[in-house]
């Protein structure tokens, strides 16, 4: 294996990775606050197709991203206000989104593009050498050479799990979304608005979902497909749970889940074990969420609170 | 000067009169104490006082000045200070972040944890209470997690705190360390309410007591004028009797027994501790005592919810030892409970529904697999005729009854199993005149046929009414043992809230 | 209210008297409606918004759903609508059943799947496959007893694969805790890629299809029997309503229905009263998944031997996902299950029709996906409702009247 084929596996790799970490990070945030949001794979979706209408509107991408943020932001809503406002039941609120998602834009791509399945293909996209975030001096380098010529939406993964820890663990927003999350009770009594920082967990997760499913169409690849997000918003989930509910974790959880999806290349690659049966490596994130869950490999403590809708003192 | 003041305060719930007229102030300075039973009114006294009920009349007044207290948050600006019973607490959060939370000190948007860690220390070390900053709260024992309370509340500078049974969690050593604390807050100025049933601690901590019995206030005392022989007879006092006949019944052999039966609580306290005793056919054992001294755990244990740590048991001469809910049903055991929302009934379910369950899989019932719904109803409209039980649908959910009626539903439903040893936990609570001595017409029928009855109750009339034999729980511990004709409900009053046990078995 | 005799015995036989036409909270009928209603209204928008007409849009869906008799296309829409229908209640079914012991059964995709497989490898097998060939051989004119026999071979094992596989998402939530929820998806898309990325793509492929094919083909004495030729229809509707009146029997006339909805009644406060009174909650709750994930497999096992007989290469998901619609508007009743499957059938019947008009055919799933959203709303769908009807009181009575009544 040269240096260069290592290289590129890997950075392929970081590309699976990213819409999966974007899914875990919206979990995070949102179920830290605690509101479930199993919805995560349609606003994913939505993310998929908006970014690219965005990016192929104005023919950069940027704006893509910015369209990809703005409709998650309003999916979000949505969700926190069944969920918040109303109380309603958070997975069917989230199924509804899921559903929804998935009848909308296949109507919305024939409606703006006139074809079924494939959308045009763009030009100007981050994963266009143009576009890319080039990194020469890092070139002859194994392993660090991957970071040489990635597509900005990685590097913009990487910001924004640094930026969610950050928001949960060192500031005073953060250090209240977890006390709704843990405890709204002791919230209230504390002064704290459950109801409006709950609102800006769900809205700024989704937000984030929004930009991994625009990741996909604008960054991954250079379209939108029909049967985006081909269930990756679940494999955030798994990541979600699997990296114990914090922004490292689910970093980790999601770049072991990207490893496996692309386990077959590597197999290719490396030449290891040709007679892997292909479905073992694409359920390893699920059979190893369940493991977690089960206890069987350390505890995996979500949120306190998490799930249950919350009700404004009744006397 | 007078911190704080209630003047005619009263609170009206549908069907209950919580506090009735009560009058009286606090000095600054002071460590006023509030006594009384269970339901004698401390709690909504305490949670007008704190903004969380308002009241149906009567005026608060802090530091002389007329208040209006509509929310925790009004109370907190008055610096008043409350120390819940449940703490508010994150068990994952270190100690600096709890008692920050909400008022945090910042740089910009960010948290400034190194300064929260300082602010704690300072205060910490201000009013000489040692807590560790950096500790995870959750693995801290409860004494020093109450701490943490305590320091949250003075930290939003409470002048005025307010303590809800704050003993309730603590091992001796804690409490006595809780009152250095106190005495420490004391001297520094501070005000201190202190709501307790337990009157040695209530005797140690407090300069003045004040008593409430249904809501009323009894009256109020210095220390230093009363003991706990007098505060007791002031909780207790002389309630209505209903007049309940004496029956006789041949006694039969033993249906249940336990040996130093220990068991632990939800939060692994062990709450029953070396209890002993056994009851036989044709008797009722009745065991008085306030509430939270051990019977619902042991209740739990023998109804098969909770393991014991240790000791023994015996239904029918069989061991219980690892016997499923089912199994002890099936060998003969009813249970009748007071929580009847969460563990007596059903409530979206029917009457019909509801007054089977437990023997549904019996015939004529049930055959095999198949329900049969007609029979049910049959059933159950007989048991609604025999109890009274109104309205008269068998259709109607058991939600919709009242709860007087939901109680005799239970009681059809579990002297109609196949039983000989009833374990009755507050049969008539809620319930009124009425109703309550119809339950005690049917236990006594229980009795006269050969039943044995175990009855847990809060009201010492009941008890002394029903029971054969008396034994008084306190503190987890039964500390005596007695017949109705050999004592007096001022002395099981007294024995109930512990005054005179030396911590040892008495017999 | 006097009904005849005769009928009042011919429903004895089947359990339904009057004991069992229940007080029902007259709510619960009008929230599905209400949600539906809304959903069409926006459905209506979304098209008006994208410069199509909304009333020839849903002319052509309706028309062509094969709930409207007449036309000459009317056979074959009615077939593709009990067709789909089928395998819509099928899913709703067992997402009901779990809902009423207290659970989301979000995972039924995956149990619709599993039961697919098996019904596959059981409809192909050599030995199997081969034994009732001979068998449909020695009978002559009576081969259909084999073709009976086979299926019902096949569909027990598929049910019992998939009641299986949700067996285990139930015994990993009772003995250690693992939310249903999530433990259904995971073994939803375990189940998914092992199916479609190596038993479908391998050892289930014969060796000389060209590779987008699928599985072998099952036989024929596997398939389901047609009726009502020439189209397309067989006989899963006839199936999936038995099925649907043996859940509405298994949840209102057994014991362990009786058990399986106090648990669900009590789920949210720790189901104490049934376990005081001695029900054996654990082994209820996996035995209830158990039968739910029969449920969805049967209509795995429609897809199969119904529809494509084999396991195709091009199959997606979308079964299970919907079932929980027809499950939340048909209110986790059997017999609101059965109508809400047939509706949700009947818009993707007409749906294909709607592509004329230039609205793709997936616009039922938006109707559904918005229905399912209002019922999350359910309680401002019923805050608001109880409001409207207090206004409609106050108008029809006068004002002395309410007063007595108050």
């Amino acid at each position: 294996m040269t240096i260069v084929q290592i290289n590129t596996t890997i950075a392929q790799m970081l590309d699976y990775t990213t819409p999966i970490l974007f899914a875990a990070l919206c979990g995070v945030l949102s179920e830290s606050s605690g509101v479930v949001n199993i919805g995560l794979d349609g606003i994913m979706r939505f993310g998929a197709f908006f970014g690219l209408l965005g990016a192929f509107m104005s023919n950069t991408p940027w704006v893509g991203l910015l369209f990809g943020i703005g409709i998650g932001c309003l999916v979000g809503a949505l969700h926190a206000f069944i969920t918040i406002r109303w109380n309603g039941d958070q997975t069917v609120s989230g199924t509804a989104i899921n559903v929804i998602a998935t009848g909308l834009m296949t109507y919305l791509l024939e409606y703006v593009f006139s074809t079924t399945g494939y959308s045009p293909q763009l030009q100007n996209y981050f994963g266009a050498q143009e576009y890319r975030v080039h990194l020469p001096f890092l070139d002859k380098i194994p392993v660090i050479g991957a970071l040489s010529n990635l597509s900005f939406m990685i590097w913009l993964g990487f910001i924004c799990t640094i930026l969610v820890h950050v928001l949960l663990y060192h500031t005073v927003l953060g250090l209240r979304i977890r006390t709704c999350g843990e405890n709204p009770k002791a919230a209230t009594t504390l002064g704290i608005n459950v109801f409006r920082v709950r609102w800006f967990a769900v809205v700024a997760g989704a937000a984030l979902a929004g930009i991994g499913g625009a990741a996909l169409s604008i960054s991954s690849f250079s379209g939108f497909s029909d049967s985006m997000p081909n269930g990756v918003g679940f494999i955030g989930l798994a990541a979600m749970i699997f990296g114990k509910w914090t922004p490292f974790g689910a970093l980790g959880a999601a770049l072991l889940f990207g490893t496996g999806q692309i386990a077959q290349s590597i197999i290719a690659v490396t030449g290891i074990a040709p007679k892997l049966a292909p479905g073992l490596t694409l359920i390893l994130p699920y059979v190893l969420t369940l493991a977690v869950l089960a206890g069987f490999v350390g505890k995996s403590v979500a949120p306190a609170a998490d799930g249950l809708p919350y009700y404004k003192e009744q006397r | 000067m007078k911190a704080l003041e209630v003047r005619n305060i009263s609170k009206m719930f549908p069907g209950n009169l919580a506090n009735d007229n009560i009058s009286f102030s606090v000095e600054k300075g002071e460590i006023f104490a509030i006594v009384g039973e269970n339901g004698a009114g401390k709690s909504t006294l305490m949670n007008i006082i704190y903004g969380i009920y308002t009241p149906t009349a009567g005026e608060i007044y802090v530091n002389e000045q007329k208040a209006r207290i509509r929310s925790a948050e009004d109370a907190i600006q008055l610096h008043m200070g409350m120390v819940h019973q449940e703490f508010m607490l994150i068990p994952r959060f270190t100690v600096a972040q709890n008692i920050v939370v909400g008022d945090e000190p910042r740089k910009g948007i960010f948290f400034d944890y190194t300064r929260a860690v300082r602010e704690v220390k300072e205060l910490s070390d201000k009013v000489s209470l040692t807590v560790d900053a950096t500790a995870i709260t959750g693995d801290l024992p409860v004494g020093i997690q109450q701490r943490v309370e305590i320091l949250k509340v003075l930290r939003r500078g409470a002048e005025i705190l307010i303590f809800d049974e704050p003993t309730a969690v603590l091992t001796p050593e804690e409490t006595q360390e809780l009152f250095v604390t106190m005495r420490k807050l004391q001297s520094q100025g501070k005000t201190i309410l202190f709501i307790s049933h337990k009157l040695k601690e209530v005797m140690d901590i407090a300069d003045r007591i004040a008593v409430l019995r249904r809501g009323k206030l009894q009256g109020i005392v210095n220390k230093k004028d009363t003991n706990e022989e007098e505060l007791a007879r002031m909780m207790v006092g002389r309630n209505v009797v209903l007049e309940i006949p004496k029956v006789e019944a041949s006694v039969g052999p033993v249906a249940f027994s336990c040996h130093d039966l220990r068991v632990k609580n939800a939060r692994g306290m062990e709450t029953v501790k070396d209890v002993s005793f056994d009851v036989r056919g044709g008797e009722i054992v009745g065991i008085a005592g306030v509430q939270g001294n051990g019977q619902d755990e042991l209740v739990n244990a023998m109804i098969g919810f909770t393991r014991p740590t240790s000791g023994s048991m015996e239904l029918n001469g069989k061991s219980m030892r690892l016997v499923t809910t089912a199994e002890l049903r099936r060998q003969g055991m009813s249970y009748i409970t007071e929580d009847r929302a969460r563990r007596g009934l059903v409530m979206p379910y029917t009457v019909r529904d509801n007054s089977v369950m437990g023997q549904h899989l019996n015939a004529p019932f049930s055959k095999g697999l198949r329900m049969d719904y007609n029979k049910i109803a049959e059933f159950a409209e007989g048991k609604v005729k025999e109890y009274d039980i109104r309205p008269g649908d068998v259709l109607d959910t058991a939600g919709s009854l009242s709860g007087g009626n939901q109680q005799k539903l239970i009681l059809a439903r579990e002297l109609s199993l196949p039983h000989n040893f009833l374990i009755a936990s507050q049969p008539t609570r809620g319930l009124d005149v009425g109703a309550t001595e119809f339950v005690y017409r049917k236990l006594l029928e229980e009795k006269k046929s050969g039943k044995a009855i175990l009855l847990i109750s809060l009201e010492l009339s009941e008890i002394l009414g029903l029971s054969d034999r008396i034994l008084v729980m306190f503190e987890g511990h039964i500390v005596g043992e007695t017949t109705p004709d050999k004592t007096t409900e001022e002395a099981l009053g007294l024995l109930m809230l512990g005054v005179g046990v030396d911590r040892k078995v008495v017999s | 209210m006097s009904e005849s005799n005769g009928t009042n015995k011919f429903l004895k036989a089947f359990g339904i008297d009057s004991q069992s036409r229940r007080r029902r909270d007259p709510l619960n009928v009008w929230v599905p409606l209400i949600s539906i209603g809304l959903a069409l209204v926006v459905g209506m928008i979304v098209i008006a918004v994208s410069g199509r007409n909304p009333f020839r849009a849903y002319a052509l869906l309706f028309g062509d759903s094969g709930l409207i008799p007449g036309g000459s296309a009317w056979p074959r829409e009615f077939a593709e609508l009990l067709i789909k229908s089928a395998m819509y209640i099928a899913t709703g079914l067992a997402i009901a059943l779990a809902f009423k012991g207290g659970l989301f059964n979000i995972g039924a995709e995956g149990q619709f799947w599993v039961g697919a497989i098996v019904a596959t490898f059981f409809g192909y097998w050599s030995p199997v496959a081969g034994a009732f060939g001979s068998m449909a051989t020695a009978l002559g004119s009576m081969a259909w007893i084999a073709q009976l026999l086979h299926g019902a071979i096949c569909i027990i094992l598929g049910m019992l694969a998939g009641g299986a596989w949700a067996a285990f998402a139930g015994f990993l939530y009772v003995k250690r805790g693992v939310n249903i929820v999530i433990g259904t998806i995971m073994l939803n898309w375990i189940a998914w890629f092992l199916i479609t990325n190596w038993l479908v793509t391998g050892p289930m492929t014969p060796p000389t299809q060209t590779f987008t094919s699928g599985t072998y083909y099952v036989a024929d004495t596997a398939k389901l029997f047609r009726i009502m030729m020439p189209t397309r229809l067989n006989t899963s509707i006839i199936l999936v309503l038995l099925a649907a009146y043996a859940t509405w029997f298994l949840l209102y006339k057994t014991t362990i229905g009786y058990e399986i909805r106090a648990i669900g009644h009590t789920a949210n406060i720790g189901m104490e009263a049934p376990r005081a009174q001695g029900i054996n909650v654990n082994r209820r709750i996996v035995q209830m998944m158990f039968f739910s994930g029969c449920l969805a497999a049967l209509g795995g096992c429609f897809f199969i031997l119904g529809m494509q007989y084999q396991f195709p290469n091009t199959a997606t998901m979308g079964y299970g996902w919907t079932g929980i619609g027809v499950a939340l508007i048909g209110q986790s009743e059997p017999i609101g299950v059965v109508l809400a499957g047939l509706f949700i059938g009947a818009l993707r019947t007409g749906a294909t029709s709607m592509q004329v008009a230039n609205i793709p055919k997936t616009f039922s799933n938006i109707i559904e996906g918005l229905a399912v959203g209002f019922i999350a709303l359910q309680v401002a769908v019923r805050y608001y409702l109880v409001k409207f009807l207090q206004r409609r009181r106050a108008h029809a009575d006068p004002p002395a009247e309410q007063e007595a009544a108050a």
